[in-house]
């Protein structure tokens, strides 16, 4: 046990004598706060334009306009144009999405609409995608506050024939309208998706875990080249089987670290959500990338054919695994391949518990495919 | 002049020595590349509709009323026609699909659900998405959740009153009047679409997403190999360089013939992969449509015009080895810097999507300013802005480079 303290003593104060390593743990917290906090509040994945002549609008366009501009989130972000060719030049120069002219008497037209289906606003665009869908339904459905109105008392109109009396139906409206929202988001395994149902959630952290679980694999295969470079120093060179796997510690410690400095980090930009499963999978993450870096270290003899794989790992990883896009809705087939990649199994991990057996399985295996083949060629030797 | 050439073929064959494994791994991840591109080929291909519909399963109880009605329904609205496709399921196959990815979402009925939004308790809808992170798709269908919401309690809203006003002028046949209205919203609700004027104007960036990504993934690339260089590029000890300034051969000049030899390393396997690529065209139908890269030709005229992204990536790796002065922080940083300005310069997600602090600085970034210039040479011509901004960004890295060992060679003087 003293050997084992000595040992980690010693490999964490090499470590932590490089000052580079030191720094970019540091640097990690304090970029992804700076990605947290750059996102201002009109900052959105899709900007919307909205027009409306200011000065003779009535008054249901301008309170529809201010209502819209005040449901902005981080998905949507409505904004006013001075002009329609302000707006035109905002969604052909890409700054915005999609606009939405509005008329100046729209109360009208929205009474026309009840009864005989006129167009109403104009939408443009540049693309018909999913996007400006969405964007539709949103704009559509603020729009079906009025005109759903003016479907009632047209309905009660025709009914009674005669007119309706506007000022008892519009307060029993305003009474039963309600800003709910009726609709809850879970992970598959019915844990509360806290994200999704947070409208103000920054949607610039949505890869962050991913990319802390490809930096603590890239820190333990920078560590893999210590244990290379260990070889031929003899203060580091281990021959008793408990030096050995003192030795792990060369890529145990640098993944150890950063496993710490992205724990820290999603604990400040409050990405953690339950710590003893962020832990728990952690743990498993970070055994499973061991076991990987050995298998390489064993299968590889040379220095070169493992660094020469590192790219390979890491931008396989970075395409494969979930992190930015999930390729199981685009290319199913080959979504299937970031099996290979640890990073898969940790970013679901947290929900499934499955996958946190899965990650224990790979660890499992690639730790005993090393020792198989170790034999094997020792054997053949 | 001689000892400086003799010192670049020196640098030069003692690089080409790792070039084996760098191919091997360039070999690798050009076959991940062009699985991905030929996937998207072959996914493209298939589709009929614009883009591909999300799949939702509906998940309620057998006896549970009006779900397929619902569901009929909500397949006639107008906008998602073309973009869902709904089908029912039990809760365990929808489990099992969800996480096999043959569906992308389930909605979870609660029980007498339709009964609650008639008596005004509006029970909760559940959305299961996957176990993995959210992804911006599903950030955004969230959003649809939002405006079903306003939908149903504006709905709520008109019957309810109407209730009341029946109720308050005593009127006739409340219930059937009831139901009326109901099917008029739900009508309405529909077809709402009517009431959208669409314009479609021409957009001044009209590069299809997919060349910009492929851009993107060339840039990184190359900027990624970077990772496999720390052996190559690992800085020589002060006694050497010392050594080589006393021949004639300063630190600038040294970084340069260094600079020279790894990058006559990184064409050399350059071109090994535009080789590959070459021959997958040659030998199958693969092809990128609108640009030049539809022959094997086109392949190769767009590798000679992206050489310049070649250079930059070689002098950005060489800078990084070079300040780190060790193998495992040059990697970390590496990675950092590359991964940071990718995110910035919009290859992971689009540029529109970052906040606007962001897409004000990417210009800024080395990464950009390449990929602008990738996307250019993908149409067969020459972006002189990017490239002038390329090759200032490589004489400023030779320019640090030699500062910093002059500056660590003073300090050594002095100590």
């Amino acid at each position: 046990m003293k050997k084992f303290r000595t040992c980690f003593i010693i490999y964490s104060k090499r470590l932590f004598l490089k000052p580079l390593f030191v720094f970019t743990l540091l640097l990690l917290p304090i970029s992804v706060l700076f990605l947290q906090n750059c996102q201002a509040k009109t900052d959105a994945v899709i900007q919307v334009a909205l027009y409306a002549p200011d000065k003779t609008s009535d008054p249901i366009t301008k309170k529809l306009l201010e209502e819209m501009i005040s449901l902005s989130n981080t998905a949507v972000t409505f904004y006013k144009t001075p002009s329609e060719q302000k707006l035109r030049q905002d969604v052909s120069d890409g700054k915005a999405a999609c606009g939405y002219i509005f008329p100046e008497n729209l109360e009208k037209n929205l009474k026309v609409y009840a009864d005989k289906k006129e167009p109403y606003i104009v939408a443009v665009r540049a693309e018909d995608d999913m996007r400006t869908r969405i964007v539709d339904e949103i704009v559509l459905s603020r729009l079906y506050h009025p005109v759903s109105f003016h479907i009632l008392s047209s309905f009660i109109e025709k009914k009674t024939k005669n007119t309706p009396d506007m000022e008892l139906l519009t307060e029993s409206f305003q009474k039963y309208s309600s800003d709910e929202l009726l609709f809850q988001f879970e992970y598959a395994n019915g844990d509360n998706n806290t994200f999704l149902n947070d409208s103000q959630a920054n949607y610039m952290l949505l890869p962050i875990r991913g990319v802390i679980s490809v930096m603590i694999l890239l820190s333990c295969m920078a560590g893999g080249l210590l244990w290379y470079s260990d070889a031929n120093n003899a203060l580091f060179s281990m021959d008793s089987r408990k030096r050995q796997l003192c030795s792990l510690f060369s890529l145990l410690l640098p993944g150890l670290y950063a496993s710490l400095a992205g724990l820290f980090t999603m604990k400040i930009t409050g990405i953690l959500e339950k710590p003893a499963n962020e832990l728990l999978s952690m743990l498993f993450f970070l055994s499973a990338s061991l076991s990987l870096i050995h298998f390489l270290h064993t299968v590889l003899p040379k220095k070169e054919l493992f660094l020469a794989a590192i790219p390979v790992i890491i931008i396989g990883s970075l395409l494969l695994c979930p992190i930015f896009i999930s390729l199981q809705t685009i290319a199913p087939a080959l979504s299937s391949f970031s099996c290979i990649f640890p990073s898969t199994w940790y970013l679901t991990s947290l929900h499934d518990k499955r996958d946190l057996l899965c990650l224990f399985l790979y660890s499992c295996i690639l730790f005993t495919a090393a020792f198989c083949y170790k034999k094997l060629f020792r054997h053949f030797r | 002049m001689k000892t400086w050439k003799q010192y670049i073929l020196l640098e030069t064959k003692r690089m080409l020595k790792s070039l084996p494994g760098v191919c091997l791994g360039s070999l690798l991840l050009t076959a991940c590349l062009i699985g991905i591109f030929t996937l998207f080929q072959l996914n493209s291909s298939r589709q009929e509709s614009k883009s591909s519909p999300v799949d939702i399963g509906i998940v309620a109880k057998k006896d549970e009323p009006f779900i397929d009605w619902m569901i009929t329904t909500a397949e006639k609205i107008d906008n998602a026609k073309y973009t869902c496709r709904f089908q029912r399921l039990e809760e365990k196959a929808a489990d099992a699909k969800l996480k096999s990815g043959k569906i992308d979402m389930v909605f979870l009925i609660p029980e007498n659900y339709i009964a609650s939004i008639i008596n005004g308790e509006n029970k909760h809808l559940t959305i299961r998405f996957g176990n993995s992170q959210s992804t911006i798709v599903s950030f955004l269908f969230r959003e649809l959740s939002h405006a079903a919401s306003a939908f149903i309690l504006d709905t709520e809203a008109g019957i309810y009153s109407m209730q009341e006003y029946y109720e308050k002028h005593r009127l006739p046949d409340k219930a059937e009047d009831e139901l009326d209205l109901n099917l008029q919203y739900i009508k309405e609700i529909v077809s709402l679409e009517k009431g959208i004027q669409t314009e479609e104007i021409a957009t001044e960036d009209t590069t299809p997403l997919f060349q910009q990504y492929l851009v993107s993934a060339l840039v990184l690339f190359l900027f990624f190999r970077g990772l496999a260089c720390s052996k190559i590029l690992a800085v020589q000890n002060r006694a050497f360089q010392d050594k080589l300034a006393q021949k004639g051969i300063g630190y600038p000049q040294q970084i340069l013939a260094r600079g020279i030899a790894f990058f006559i390393t990184a064409l050399a396997s350059y071109l090994f992969l535009f080789i590959l690529a070459g021959t997958i065209m040659a030998v199958s139908p693969l092809s990128i449509p609108n640009t030049i890269c539809t022959t094997v030709r086109g392949v190769w005229e767009f590798a000679f015009r992206c050489i310049p992204i070649l250079l930059l990536s070689t002098s950005f790796i060489q800078l990084a080895y070079e300040i780190t002065e060790d193998s495992m922080g040059g990697i970390l940083f590496l990675f950092f810097s590359i991964l940071a300005m990718g995110l910035c310069s919009g290859c992971f997600y689009p540029r529109s999507y970052l906040p606007q602090a962001l897409q004000a600085a990417a210009p800024l970034f080395p990464v950009w300013q390449a990929c602008r210039y990738g996307l250019s040479a993908l149409q067969g011509s020459f972006h002189a802005p990017s490239f002038l901004y390329m090759a200032g960004c490589l004489a400023l890295c030779f320019f640090f480079m030699a500062l910093r060992r002059r500056y660590c060679a003073h300090i050594q003087t002095h100590i």
